[in-house]
């Protein structure tokens, strides 16, 4: 049933301690698809199991039950190492605390995912020059991630995310720790990926401002996908 | 206390892999403690219960001369020995003149195959004489001294020395020898039999028909087990002047012994019957079993240096590893240690839960290295005992007297506690207490 | 967890050792101890065993005859006769050494060893280091050893002439010239008067310089002294402990003539053991290797521990990179980019700690010849650093530490992403 999705969830579930008194159902029963040029938004209470959604269409995890495809393959059945190059490739991360290495300056984080693909060293820090440009950072590209400003950081962390291209840009309230107005340019970096490159984006946020800017919305509620509520 | 059990109990790998480390160290430390200790005590039993109190040389014997080689030269007038060392000083009990000479033995086969050749060209291949060392003494002077035990066939039992016969050695031979198993087993002797035996060492089977002629004959009368007095294993026993006529030379002015053996009545204090028999005897010099036992330990002491080297390394090892260990452990409790702190506990109580995870790693590393220890150090003893020929009975090159446990024991609580300094440090000077104070 | 901010740029692996410097010391310190050992026991053997070695290859003889019984060889006068006349043989000289007591004028007994030689023979068998330490003609009256022994029979007069070691001389103060008796016990009436003629050095032992008391006496006159002539019943004993030959300087370097001399020798003798000293080194090389083993044996010990160590440490190490190693996999690094990272940790960790072992364990071995007691002293100035055995010692560390690093790089790559980057 690949109607072209980047990724699908099929009556996804995902069970945390199963069979044990403190039994999670993070995700119970979600089916969701993905697909090129779509920009898509994740509402819903904390705890709903938001992250845990994005954890499976960002190949991180597998479901508990229910299926998981990844442009029509199912992802259990891939090896761990062929998961890990579709990440690579395929995937660009945006997360809520940034989650640069700390050894690593802005330029060298930026690099990283390019050194994995086999970039050379030459090629790869030229394209790092670039993407810090792109995101407005190329002042600090010899900065160790303390030394950044979480505005900055985030910044890094978006180039990071657009490296290898990915033709999917998942992001996990990519603006939870940042004030409006470093919030909005942050979302305008993103929003500028999608138009440029096509690439997808899913967007998990309680920020109205943020999920206004997607042109689908989603919510969730005990793990389930409930219809988005009225936008204001 | 439960603290720090339950800081070990949260990672259990690690707890198990640092009671592994500290305790092949110990392990380590206690075997080498373990073979100091048991070659001492063995070496120290063994001479204790020879029953030989002082030995008699000749002048000027130093026991650093023997060390390098340098074997004694004989003591001479040796039948009067005993009687004159009796009286010299009361508490000797007995002295037993030995003397010890290499010398050759062959079996009556050889002697009959020779004979069917003039040459020795019908003596088959292997066929050889066997080197033995030879103790002549007089059975009856060893009163309270070690001798070996008869196995099979009876001891030398005339009484005295008959062919010495008061300086004239023309009284009766016995032509009586025991000889040890392993020389029994060598050529292939049991109570009876006949063998030769001469100084010379023939160079082949042609030399054998002018050897024989030279030899002097004898009848086994016993065999012995083995006798740890003397490093050969291969011995045979004689009356002493007989074997002076073996070894040449025996006359009245040239009554020689290797040493004389003395046992005193009262072994307390050695000291003052050597210096009563030195005085008396001016052309002798008399060692007591503790310098015999010094010696010895000089020898060993090299070896010890060493092996101090090796545990002082195997405890240092053990050391950083259960301190970086200690420092992983608070630094993982950073936050417990420090909401300690803030809520009210003292630097004391604080440093406590430190020093007590070092002593409960200590606890579970002897508790790994004990059964190690024990094991290896069995291993190595039967290892030892198959290597070296010639042991006494009973002899273990290992002991584990509460002396080497309570080393052990002392060795792993210092670990522990030499250990818990750093992480004790660190653990006093959590950054946390300190801004949460000035806050 | 935070770098400083200052971090200069020296590559990614040492900073990241370096903002644990506590845990990295002391991991250093701990491999350099369990390596130090090895390197002290091994250089310090293989000094003692090369000392051994040099000695046996620089004595003046090439092959020995010897027995297990004491004084042993018989016939020893006609039987080194027979081994000169070999092709190849350019001397053979039987040593007889016994204890006997030496009385100067006006002194009592003084144990020494007399060693009886013939000593044209003696001469031609010694080192040249040796021989440096000798009178340049032994003169002992009878340089050949025939007058007082001849055809089987001591007939003719003895020289009775001696020399004496230099701590000996020393220590009587027996001027050249003068009288001194020596006897086989210490009974001086059964002694025999001998002219001290000279004086000779010894070479230093492996303990120290040698003070022994020795006396150099023809050899017919030392068996006679001692009954090693004529045994008890008159029948020809001629007694020595050892019979030393040399080849002609042409063959010495040569070991298949040596052998070839060696079997000549042996049917000569098929009671008696023939070694040359090729054979000799041989076995002293195996017996060696057997300490070797002892030696790793011992040290294999505070390894394992060093071992476990790392692998605690590299354990600890992925734990606190549960997060960084978190986003990289998710960014998409492979898990043997992963893997890889934490071998180089764990090969920093062993070369660091190679590198202070290995001085630490010259630097004992440095301090021992120094300070040491005087035996440990001497040998450890014997210890020798063979470049291949530490090489060795550094290639079984560095895959001690790779494989240390196999269990931990497993726990790495099985943790759970979503949950490490909670
Ligand atoms: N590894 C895990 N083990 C146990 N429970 C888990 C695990 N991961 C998530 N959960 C539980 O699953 C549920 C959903 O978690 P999830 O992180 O997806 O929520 P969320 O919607 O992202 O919340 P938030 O807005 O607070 O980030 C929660 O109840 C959470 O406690
Ligand atoms: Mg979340």
């Amino acid at each position: 049933m690949n109607d072209g999705a980047t990724v699908e969830l099929v009556e996804a579930r995902r069970v945390f301690h199963a069979g044990a008194p403190d039994e999670v159902r993070a995700l119970d029963g979600v089916t969701l698809a993905v697909r090129p040029g779509d920009y898509l938004s994740v509402e819903g209470p904390s705890g709903s199991g938001k992250t845990t959604l994005l954890n499976l269409l960002g190949l991180l995890d597998l479901p508990s039950s229910g299926e998981l495809r990844w442009q029509g393959r199912p992802v259990p059945g891939l090896p761990e190492r062929e998961r890990t190059r579709l990440r690579l490739h395929g995937i660009g991360f945006i997360f809520q605390r940034f989650y640069l290495l700390p050894t690593l300056t802005a330029l060298e984080n930026v690099a990283l995912p390019m050194r994995a693909a086999g970039v050379p060293a030459s090629e790869r820090t030229d394209r790092a020059r670039d993407l810090l440009a792109r995101v407005g950072v190329e002042g600090r590209s010899a900065a160790f991630p303390h030394q950044l400003s979480g505005g900055e950081e985030q910044r890094v962390a978006i180039a990071r995310a657009l490296a290898n291209r990915p033709p999917l840009l998942l992001a996990d309230e990519p603006t939870g720790e940042l004030d409006s107005a470093r919030a909005s340019q942050v979302m305008d970096l993103i929003e500028e990926a999608h138009r440029r490159s096509g690439a997808a984006v899913v967007v998990v946020t309680h920020n109205p401002l943020v999920s206004r800017r997607a042109d689908r919305h989603v919510a969730m509620r005990d793990g389930r996908l409930v219809p988005a509520g009225p936008r204001e | 206390m439960r603290y720090a059990l339950d800081a070990l109990r949260r990672r259990p790998g690690r707890t198990a892999l640092t009671s592994l480390g500290i305790g092949l160290a110990t392990a380590l430390v206690l075997i080498l403690l373990a073979v100091s200790a048991g070659i001492q005590a063995s070496a120290f039993r063994l001479a204790t219960q020879s029953g030989v109190d002082l030995l008699g040389t000749s002048a000027d014997t130093s026991l650093s001369n023997a060390s390098s080689g340098l074997e004694f030269p004989p003591v001479s007038g040796a039948h009067a020995l005993p009687t004159a060392l009796e009286r010299a000083d009361p508490n000797v009990a007995s002295a037993s003149p030995w003397l010890v000479s290499s010398l050759v033995f062959a079996n009556a086969s050889l002697y009959r195959a020779v004979n069917a050749s003039a040459n020795g060209s019908a003596v088959p291949a292997g066929w050889a004489p066997a080197d033995a060392t030879s103790i002549g003494w007089i059975p009856d002077d060893n009163g309270g001294i070690e001798v070996p035990t008869i196995l099979n066939g009876t001891s030398l039992s005339a009484p005295g020395d008959p062919h010495y016969a008061n300086g004239t050695y023309d009284g009766p031979r016995t032509d009586e020898v025991v000889v040890d198993s392993a020389l029994a087993q060598a050529i292939g002797l049991t109570p009876n039999s006949t063998v030769w035996v001469s100084l010379q060492s023939p160079s082949g089977p042609s030399q054998l028909s002018g050897w024989f002629a030279g030899a002097v004959s004898y009848r086994v009368v016993g065999v012995s087990g083995p006798f740890w007095f003397l490093p050969s294993a291969l011995l045979g026993m004689f009356y002493l002047s007989e074997l002076q006529s073996v070894v040449g030379g025996a006359n009245a002015s040239a009554d020689y012994a290797s040493l004389v053996l003395i046992h005193l009545t009262d072994s307390t204090h050695p000291g003052q019957d050597q210096t009563v028999l030195a005085a008396a005897f001016p052309s002798m010099t008399f060692i007591t079993l503790g310098d015999v036992l010094g010696a010895v330990q000089q020898v060993v002491n090299l070896y010890r240096t060493f092996g101090v080297l090796v545990g002082l390394v195997g405890v240092l090892v053990a050391t950083l590893f259960t301190a970086t260990v200690l420092l992983m452990s608070v630094e993982d409790r950073t936050r417990e240690l420090a909401l300690l702190r803030v809520v009210g506990f003292s630097r004391a109580y604080v440093g406590g839960q430190v020093v007590e995870e070092g002593l409960c790693l200590s606890a579970l590393g002897l508790l790994v290295g004990l059964p190690f220890g024990l094991a290896g150090a069995y291993l190595l003893n039967l290892f030892l005992a198959r290597e070296v020929a010639g042991l006494p009975a009973g002899f273990s090159f290992v002991s584990f007297t509460p002396t080497v446990l309570l080393l052990g024991v002392l060795e792993v609580l210092a670990i522990g506690l030499v250990a818990a300094l750093l992480p004790l440090a660190r653990a006093l000077r959590l950054p946390i207490a300190e801004e949460l104070r000035a806050a | 967890m935070r770098p400083t901010p200052r971090a200069p740029r020296w590559g990614r692996r040492f900073r990241d050792l370096r903002h644990r410097t506590a845990q990295t010391i002391l991991a250093v310190a701990a491999v350099g101890a369990a390596v130090a050992l090895p390197v002290v026991l091994l250089s310090v053997g293989g000094g003692v065993f090369q000392h051994e070695l040099a000695t046996i290859r620089q004595s003046g003889f090439e092959i020995s005859i010897t027995t297990t019984a004491d004084h042993g060889i018989s016939d020893a006068h006609a039987l080194s006769a027979e081994i000169d006349r070999i092709a190849g043989v350019a001397a053979a000289s039987p040593i007889l050494s016994v204890a006997v007591d030496l009385f100067a004028p006006g002194q009592g007994a003084t144990p020494v060893l007399a060693e009886g030689i013939v000593p044209d023979a003696f001469l031609a068998t010694q080192s040249a280091a040796d021989r440096s330490l000798l009178p340049s003609s032994i003169a002992l009256g009878d340089p050949a050893d025939t007058v007082h022994y001849a055809n089987g029979s001591y007939t003719g007069p003895e020289s009775r002439e001696l020399l004496l070691s230099t701590a000996l001389a020393g220590t009587l103060g027996i001027a050249n010239g003068s009288m001194a008796t020596l006897a086989p016990t210490a009974n001086a009436s059964a002694g025999v008067g001998f002219t001290v003629e000279g004086t000779f050095g010894l070479p230093p032992s492996l303990l120290g310089p040698s003070a022994l008391y020795v006396v150099l006496v023809p050899l017919s006159d030392l068996q006679t002294l001692t009954g090693y002539a004529l045994g008890p019943s008159g029948q020809l004993l001629d007694s020595a402990d050892t019979i030393q030959v040399s080849v002609n300087a042409s063959l010495a370097a040569d070991p298949s003539a040596i052998a070839r001399i060696a079997h000549e020798i042996e049917p000569l003798v098929p009671y008696y053991s023939v070694s040359s000293q090729t054979q000799t080194a041989a076995s002293l090389a195996s017996a060696a290797a057997v300490l070797t083993g002892f030696y790793l044996g011992l040290s294999s010990v505070g390894l394992i521990v060093g071992f476990i160590f790392l692998t605690i440490i590299l354990f600890r190490r992925v734990e606190q990179d549960r997060r960084s190693i978190g986003i990289r996999r998710a960014i998409g690094v492979s898990g043997w980019m992963i893997g890889r990272g934490i071998a180089a940790e764990a090969l920093a960790l062993t070369g660091a700690g190679l590198v202070a072992g290995m001085s630490g364990g010259i630097l004992v071995v440095v301090l021992l010849a120094r300070y040491g007691s005087s035996s440990v002293a001497a040998i450890a100035r014997d210890a020798v650093f063979d470049p291949v055995t530490l090489g060795l010692l550094a290639v079984a560390l560095g895959v001690l530490g790779l494989v240390a690093a196999l269990l931990p790089t497993r726990r790495a790559l099985a943790l759970s992403i979503p949950e490490a980057l909670r």
